[in-house]
């Protein structure tokens, strides 16, 4: 039923073409049974009732009659709650004092969240959340170039998704209401991002496609040169206009012949005929790939390809974050320049004209909700509205806006099933165009200019002006929290909470009153009987607990951190991974992660395990093994000493405090012991003693 | 995928064998006991995993089949240049030559369609069914609904989710579930992962050497470990622990005789998703593969239609690259493909790109108990076309709803036709999809 919910909560996205009949067309009689209904309400005072947990609460109690997959609330342990919690916020498994503490008095979690939170852990776990939550990572280099934009370097393609997660963490760091990703100008960005995001705002790609280099346009006579034969020319030279190497480029690749048809060394790169585009042709020489241009042999035009070189982008352009403003240039001031990376470095704000508000404008956003002519961003706007306020435009939206001017009459007339959204879709998707060409660059249309946004959603009926006014009105609907709150348990619980739950609503009221604070919101939800299953709420008695598989960034938080190995499955691209765990990485890219996907206002989340994934986990065991056990003389494990192993595998891979690590610690030494008798060795003994305990199910499980 | 390999469909691995020797029969009760594992699942994980959704009749039915199907929420052009398109003058067509009108012939009759479609072989033509029916949505997210035939099947299951459970039974597979390499699937509303082709045998193969030795120890002890877990969780958690369990068992039935060929996997293109699919089908995983064969996408504006018809090339190239692998091979008469995307495309709109359609779409069928046909066709109608009202006796089109399968049951009539072909009992598809009807028309 919660899953069914998911899907059933795809909505109405890109009403490209209306000609169609929704409901006029739908095969009558066919309203499924079971199709979503409110579960079962629980009586109003059951939030107030004693702990129906277990007494001792480090074991857990028996459950005689409750059956099997059967209706019924059954409070889950102290050990397996904490256990959940800790490990959804950091990866790291509860220490016996930390479960005693709970067991005594169950509000003495509250203060442990507050504690997780503090951890490293947590700011990764976080940041992947909300790299999910607002859309920005399910981009390929490809989704790119229809901004003009490229991600061809793996580093770069991980920035651009990583850079709006980083930045609602840093806002948070920073003490801001969680409202301000709504509306900040401010950005996490490395100097390499900040040179894509120049590079972006010196073109202009119009709805017609058709491109002006906003360089070339502004300097006529502007030229580059790579060079080889004078040596190594320093960055700051090639950038200071008062150099006599201004614009001249080191490019060591041009000391080896590649055409003797084409100029050698130097190359200039001018604006006459035959040169492609000055400002991309320059951007991509700095990134070491020296443009393709013609010359003229024989009477014919003959094809220059220059081999590639170096790029002038150091390893740390890629990994130097910095938080800094984006603002549209005074009257006579130029743009942030692409190419001055010198300047870029040490930059605390770029200057462009291409608006840049909250996570609905990143350029992964807008690559991953691309446009055309036949949608005019209709797509974009309703993942805006399905990231911000957790509901997609559909008929259930009867909020009319101020003006129906920029209806599309033609998609969508009144009376027509269409019209139901396009009502307040066509208005809202003016934010978009108003300011932003086709492909997300100013937009110069006087038509579209001259016909501002007008927000009409779920009670809120307003005219705005630009992008700036739709992200104010985002901030301040009231749905906000309620979305977020929903968002957060979602990714909590690996199903969607009751939103008429009193314990929901007494969350997204703290978070409220809180201002909007994003760590008042994560202290409450997960401190809550809502995540815990220490009480019964509505949300569980309606929709059940759940219990999925430790998808990709739990399982591989928790093993990096248990096992001390930074991205133990190589996550991130900048990761040297070994070679012993190549595989892990290739099996992790495929394990079960959180998705969206369009129009769907819930997260896609895969709970069950699968054949797939038991005989993945297994390999991926084991090459983890081979990394752990007996791995030259640092390894974290030793053969020679495989009591104090396993009893570390107990308790730090697997999670179990010392109350509950008898039985386990049974299984594992026999399993060990069994391994030898068989005739492996020792090594090979403890390292399959390892897999069993990676195979367990508190690591391969949440809430287990 | 080797000649040999494929004349090898039902590989029993040796570590089945020895497992149904160790924990045969008697030893079910005993397992049980101690791992807290319900014996049902023990004694039958497939059957308990199909128990949910009964398919009398279908254990003793030969005629079941394994299906490949190829869907998409981008809701791709194929609708468009499939015999039945071709009647019209206003129906917009690709100017290509590679693309040019060409004659072919299904069940003795002379039909004319987009010349990929024309150059698959004869025999293969021969069991190809074009069904032309609406989706009745226009939007990309209403791809699961289509799935779920518009929620024709009950229990808000998907098609192909409820063929599986049908199937496995009769075809021994290792799961119920259909297995995806690209759709988003779910099964009793319950997400299913995607699986990429390049990284299966990374996930499938058994750890080699000393851990790959003490893999059937490592299981009982597990067996032993998710008991404890089980007996001290509650019922969710002891659902989890179930269904953990029986993915072991699952996985333990695998036969990795074939998995050379996963091996052999460096990409996920949709050749290589048609490897996997004939390989997971040859290991008896799954009686129900997904994938993805794009015909054009989401192709609104698509100057002279040049990416629909780079892509339709492709495709039907695919399609009959699948259907050459099979040749000659026993999985020839056993393994049907079909298609079903979101919606079809405008057909009128321009030689430049096309608007969602949810008045048409064709679902392809190809496979034995399939007989070359052109189920309905189209007519004019909002300013475009829709797929006409059926006569289900013949599975002719019959104009201005006049069929006894109007056009509003088609979507349920193509789930039932294809359910009936790939071996699920009518009486049991009458039960579980609501409205529409067998057209037997389509049926060899």
């Amino acid at each position: 039923m919660r899953a069914l919910r998911i899907i059933e909560t795809i909505a109405l996205a890109t009403l490209v073409s209306c000609t169609g009949r929704l409901d006029a067309n739908a095969p009558p009689g066919n309203t499924p049974p079971d199709s979503g209904a409110p579960g079962p309400v629980p009586d109003a005072g059951i939030f107030g009732e004693p702990d129906a947990g277990p007494d001792a609460g480090v074991t857990a109690p028996p459950d005689a009659g409750v059956p099997d997959g059967g209706a019924g609330f059954s409070p889950l342990s102290i050990s397996a709650a904490v256990g959940k919690v800790k490990t959804l916020l950091t990866g790291l498994a509860p220490t016996d004092a930390e479960e005693a503490a709970v067991a005594a008095d169950p509000s003495a979690l509250k203060g442990l969240v507050d504690q997780w939170m503090q951890s490293p852990s947590y700011g990764g776990k976080m940041q992947s959340f909300f790299g999910t939550s607002f859309q920005q990572t399910q981009v390929v280099p490809a989704d790119f170039a229809d901004q003009g934009a490229d991600a061809d370097d793996p580093r770069l393609l991980a920035n651009l998704s990583e850079s709006f997660a980083r930045t609602a963490l840093e806002l948070n760091n920073e003490g801001h209401p969680f409202t301000e990703t709504m509306t900040t100008r401010r950005f996490m960005l490395t100097p390499r991002l900040m040179a894509l995001y120049a590079f972006v705002d010196a073109q202009l790609l119009d709805d017609k496609g058709n491109f002006v280099d906003l360089l070339a346009k502004a300097n006529p006579n502007f030229k580059f040169t790579l060079e080889a034969s004078q040596g190594p020319i320093p960055l700051a030279q090639s950038l200071d206009p008062a150099s006599a190497n201004y614009m001249v480029f080191y490019a060591p690749q041009l000391a080896r012949p590649y055409d003797p048809l084409c100029p050698q060394d130097p190359i200039v790169y001018t604006q006459s005929k035959g040169f492609p585009a000055i400002g991309p042709a320059l951007y991509g020489a700095l990134k070491g790939q020296a443009q393709t241009f013609s010359v003229l042999v024989g009477g014919n035009m003959h094809n220059c390809n220059p081999p590639s070189g170096p790029s002038i982008y150091a390893s740390s352009d890629l990994t130097q974050w910095q938080m800094l403003n984006i603002r549209p240039p005074k009257p006579g001031e130029a743009t942030t320049s692409f190419y001055d990376l010198i300047s870029l470095r040490g930059a605390t704000e770029l200057v462009l004209n291409i608006p840049r508000v909250g996570f609905f404008t990143t350029p992964a956003f807008l690559a991953g909700w691309q446009t055309n002519s036949s949608n005019q961003a209709r797509v974009t706007l309703n993942q805006t509205m399905i990231v911000a306020l957790g509901k997609a435009i559909d008929p259930s939206n009867t909020t009319s806006p101020p003006s129906l001017a920029a209806l599309d009459y033609e998609h969508a007339a009144p009376g027509t099933a269409c019209f139901g959204c396009h009502q307040s879709l066509d208005p809202m998707r003016q934010f978009f165009r108003q300011g932003y060409s086709l492909h997300f660059s100013p937009q110069t249309a006087s038509a579209q200019m001259a016909m501002p946004g007008m927000f009409a959603f779920h009670g809120v009926s307003v005219s705005g002006s630009t992008i700036f006014d739709l992200g104010a009105q985002l901030a301040g609907h009231p749905l906000f929290a309620k979305a977020w709150a929903q968002k957060l348990c979602t990714y909590a619980n690996s199903a969607p909470c009751d939103e008429t739950d009193p314990e929901f609503q007494r969350i997204v009221s703290v978070f409220i009153g809180s201002n909007y604070s994003f760590n008042a919101l994560a202290r409450e939800l997960f401190s809550s009987p809502i995540v815990t299953y220490l009480r019964e709420t509505q949300s569980a008695d309606s929709s059940g607990e759940t219990f999925p598989i430790a998808r990709r960034d739990h399982l591989c938080t928790a093993l990096s951190v248990r096992l001390g190995i930074t991205d133990v499955c190589g996550l991130s691209v900048t990761t040297n991974v070994p070679q012993g765990l190549q595989v892990v990485r290739t099996i992790a890219t495929v394990l079960p992660s959180d998705q969206y996907s369009r129009g769907a206002e819930g997260a896609v989340l895969a709970n069950d395990p699968s054949l797939v994934f038991r005989t993945g986990l297994e390999n991926l065991c084991v090459a983890v093994a081979g990394q752990v056990v007996d791995n030259g003389a640092s390894s974290r494990y030793k053969s020679a000493n495989p009591n104090a192993a396993i009893a570390d595998f107990v308790h730090t891979l697997m999670g179990v405090t010392s109350d509950r690590d008898a039985q386990r610690l049974v299984i594992l030494q026999g399993h060990f012991a069994a391994a030898m008798s068989a005739g492996e060795s020792a090594s090979d003994a403890l390292k399959s003693t390892f897999v069993l305990a990676c195979l367990s199910p508190s690591v391969v499980g949440v809430g287990q | 995928m080797s000649e040999d390999a494929m004349k090898k469909p039902f590989e029993h691995s040796r570590r089945k064998l020895l497992m149904n020797s160790l924990f045969g029969a008697g030893l079910v009760g005993l397992r049980s006991l101690a791992t807290g594992i319900p014996a049902a699942i023990l004694a039958n994980p497939l059957k308990a995993l199909a128990d949910g959704a009964a398919a009398p009749g279908c254990a003793a039915n030969g005629n079941a089949q394994y299906i490949i199907f190829s869907s998409s929420g981008s809701g791709d052009p194929l609708n468009a240049n499939v015999p039945g398109t071709y009647d019209f003058p206003d129906i917009s067509h690709s100017p290509d030559p590679l693309m040019a009108p060409t004659p072919l012939t299904l069940g003795g009759k002379s039909y004319t369609a987009a010349a990929p479609w024309a150059s698959l072989p004869q025999w293969a033509l021969d069991r190809t069914s074009f069904f032309h029916h609406g989706t009745y949505t226009v939007v990309h997210p209403d791809i699961s609904k289509v799935l779920r035939l518009e929620n024709a099947v009950t229990h808000q299951e998907m098609l192909v989710s409820l063929l599986a459970q049908n199937l496995a039974p009769c075809l021994g597979t290792v799961q119920a579930e259909p297995l995806s390499l690209g759709p988003n699937l779910t099964v009793g509303g319950r997400p299913q992962p995607v699986l990429r082709p390049s990284a299966l045998a990374s996930l499938l193969a058994s750890p080699q050497g000393a851990l790959g030795r003490l893999q059937k120890l490592r299981d009982t002890d597990l067996d032993r470990l998710n008991a404890l877990y089980r007996a001290e969780g509650n019922a969710a958690q002891r659902g989890f622990i179930d269904r953990y369990a029986q993915s072991q068992l699952q996985a333990r039935n695998v036969s990795e005789a074939l998995l050379a060929q996963l091996q052999s996997i460096t990409d996920n293109s949709p050749t290589s998703q048609v490897t996997a699919a004939l390989t997971l089908i040859q290991m008896n995983v799954t009686p129900v593969v997904g994938l993805n064969i794009p015909f054009g996408g989401d192709n609104h504006t698509d100057t002279l239609l040049v990416g629909e018809t780079k892509q339709t090339v492709a495709g039907v190239g695919t399609i009959a690259a699948l259907l050459n692998r099979l040749q000659g091979t026993p999985l020839q008469d056993r393994v049907t493909f079909m298609t079903l995307n979101v919606f079809g495309r405008t057909l009128t709109k321009s030689d430049n790109g096309r608007n969602h359609h949810g008045d048409h779409h064709c679902m392809v069928m190809i496979g034995k108990p399939f007989k070359g046909s052109v189920i309905g066709g189209v007519e004019p109608a909002n300013n475009d076309y829709r797929a006409l009202s059926l006569d289900s006796a013949t599975g002719n089109g019959v104009v201005s709803d006049g069929g006894d399968v109007k056009f509003t049951q088609t979507l349920a009539s193509v789930g039932k036709t294809l359910g009936v072909g790939v071996g699920v009992d009518a009486t049991l598809l009458d039960q579980q999809i609501l409205g529409g009807k067998v057209i037997r028309g389509a049926l060899a």
